[in-house]
């Protein structure tokens, strides 16, 4: 499956969509999505720094090794708006940050990889943890919310588990392939713009239903 | 890609489509699910709600149209009797207990079911509400409101919940002013209040016991398939806003009638 240069930037721009409903609408906006606002603006200039970077230097890894750790620990921020890690649970946010930054470090700068390629070993474990908050939180919206369809914080948590469930399988068959041609490892990898797109019009859809007027409901 | 690379990706592009599936199914199963619970929590909470004003209405009426009358027809007996001078001090002592009986009796009544409610419709009803608040309180009560056509059940629940909130501002919110608002706007039926009180934290005061009142409004509106909107801050009022669909039907208007 081989895929024009082109194509693969206008799928990643497709962040552009969510981005820009993001700016129009960011007054009613409630506080608790902020995060979430904040990363699809940094995913927006990322997408522009890599562009030019692939284009001026043919290699945008740096790029995107960077960005990986700002949007795992920008996720954290969410789920923590999102108040997934209050009273009790205050201690694994900052165990995920401690393990983030940790492991980001240790694939980043003490593999023989380093700005040649993508951190498999890092995007791994913050997809799997990122896919098992995600689930946290629908199970807990099921209780709260009446119409989860038009819910943006379950948008964005059905986004991620397609996302980073995606990104998973696709780590794990690159990192079984590291020894294969380019373009298997290629192919691999265009999976995920696919999925990517799928998603940024799910997190456009989430950004469209954030109202800061909030209705109130029972638990069951 | 060699013939091997070819099939290891074929391989990878089924797995990812068996893993959508799965995650599509188990979206789509959440969703109808969490309908289906909706929907039955909503039925247990309008049959609930059902009895519980079927009973107060009861109770009202068998006060109102029993008790009243008896104790009024005493009252009457115990004047018509031939007393000397010395005991009419204990009559009118009598008398005026059995006054009060009345009286309170009628507040009680009023409390479980105002009769104007039922026979005379919510505005009415809230209006006696108000009144019967602005001479036992200082709370200063201003109440607008347009004709819109509602079913008794709406009616019933709609009063109750503006009794709630009158009731926590007087109760908790030092407030002096309270407006009231009544309107209809695209098919909806929207109920706002505002009061200068000294307003408080949701998630503080819904984990308490006074977090019962909340919890109250919450059932009422949901009963009412309605949404509650509300924005409170230290020392600046708090302001309650209902959404509740109108769907005015004349057969649902009788199958919800508690009286």
């Amino acid at each position: 499956m081989h895929l024009s240069y082109y194509t693969t930037v206008a799928l990643a721009f497709s962040i552009y969509i969510s981005g820009i409903i993001a700016i129009v609408r960011f007054k009613q906006i409630p506080e608790k999505y902020r995060p979430f606002v904040y990363l699809i603006w940094i995913g927006c200039i990322n997408e522009v720094i890599s562009v030019y970077l692939a284009f001026r230097y043919h290699n945008n890894i740096i790029c995107s090794i960077i960005y990986t750790l700002i949007e795992s620990l920008f996720f954290l921020w969410f789920f923590k708006k999102l108040k997934l890690f209050d009273g009790r649970n205050k201690k694994w946010l900052y165990f995920l940050v401690v393990l983030f930054v940790g492991i980001w470090i240790a694939n980043s700068f003490f593999t023989d990889s380093f700005a040649t390629d993508i951190t498999y070993y890092f995007d791994i474990v913050y997809a799997f943890c990122l896919v098992i908050l995600s689930i946290r939180v629908i199970n807990n919206l099921l209780f709260t919310e009446r119409d989860l369809i038009k819910n943006p914080a379950f948008l964005i948590c059905i986004g991620l588990v397609i996302f980073f469930t995606y990104q998973i399988i696709q780590r794990m068959f690159g990192l079984a392939g590291l020894k294969s041609s380019y373009e298997f490892r290629s192919n691999v990898q265009v999976l995920l713009y696919f999925i990517n797109f799928l998603v940024n019009l799910i997190f456009a859809l989430a950004v469209l239903w954030m109202r800061k007027k909030q209705a109130f409901t029972l638990q069951f | 890609m060699d013939a091997k690379e070819t099939s290891f990706y074929i391989a990878i592009l089924i797995v990812c489509a068996v893993i959508g599936v799965f995650i599509a199914y188990f979206i789509i199963s959440i969703i109808s699910q969490q309908r289906r619970v909706v929907k039955l929590y909503r039925e247990n909470l309008l049959t609930e709600i059902t009895t519980l004003e079927k009973e107060r209405s009861r109770i009202a009426a068998d006060l109102h149209d029993e008790l009243g009358p008896i104790l009024s027809a005493v009252k009457l007996r115990i004047n018509s009797l031939d007393i000397s001078e010395e005991d009419q001090d204990e009559i009118d002592k009598t008398n005026t207990q059995i006054d009060n009986l009345i009286k309170r009796m009628r507040e009680i009544s009023f409390d479980l079911m105002p009769v104007s409610l039922t026979r005379k419709g919510f505005a009415v009803a809230l209006k006696k509400f108000i009144d019967y608040v602005g001479e036992s309180s200082n709370l200063k009560i201003n109440f607008k409101y347009t004709d819109i056509k509602i079913t008794q059940a709406q009616s019933i629940n709609l009063y109750r919940i503006v009794q709630e909130i009158i009731h926590n501002t007087v109760k908790h919110a030092q407030a002096t002013q309270l407006d009231i608002e009544l309107k209809a706007e695209k098919n909806m039926i929207i109920l706002s209040t505002n009061d200068n009180g000294k307003g408080f934290d949701y998630d503080v005061t819904s984990k308490q016991a006074s977090g019962l009142g909340l919890q109250n409004l919450l059932r009422r509106t949901e009963m009412l398939n309605g949404k509650m909107y509300f924005d409170s801050k230290k020392e600046k009022g708090t302001i309650y806003s209902f959404e509740i669909p109108i769907a005015y039907d004349e057969n649902k208007a009788n199958q919800n009638n508690f009286s």
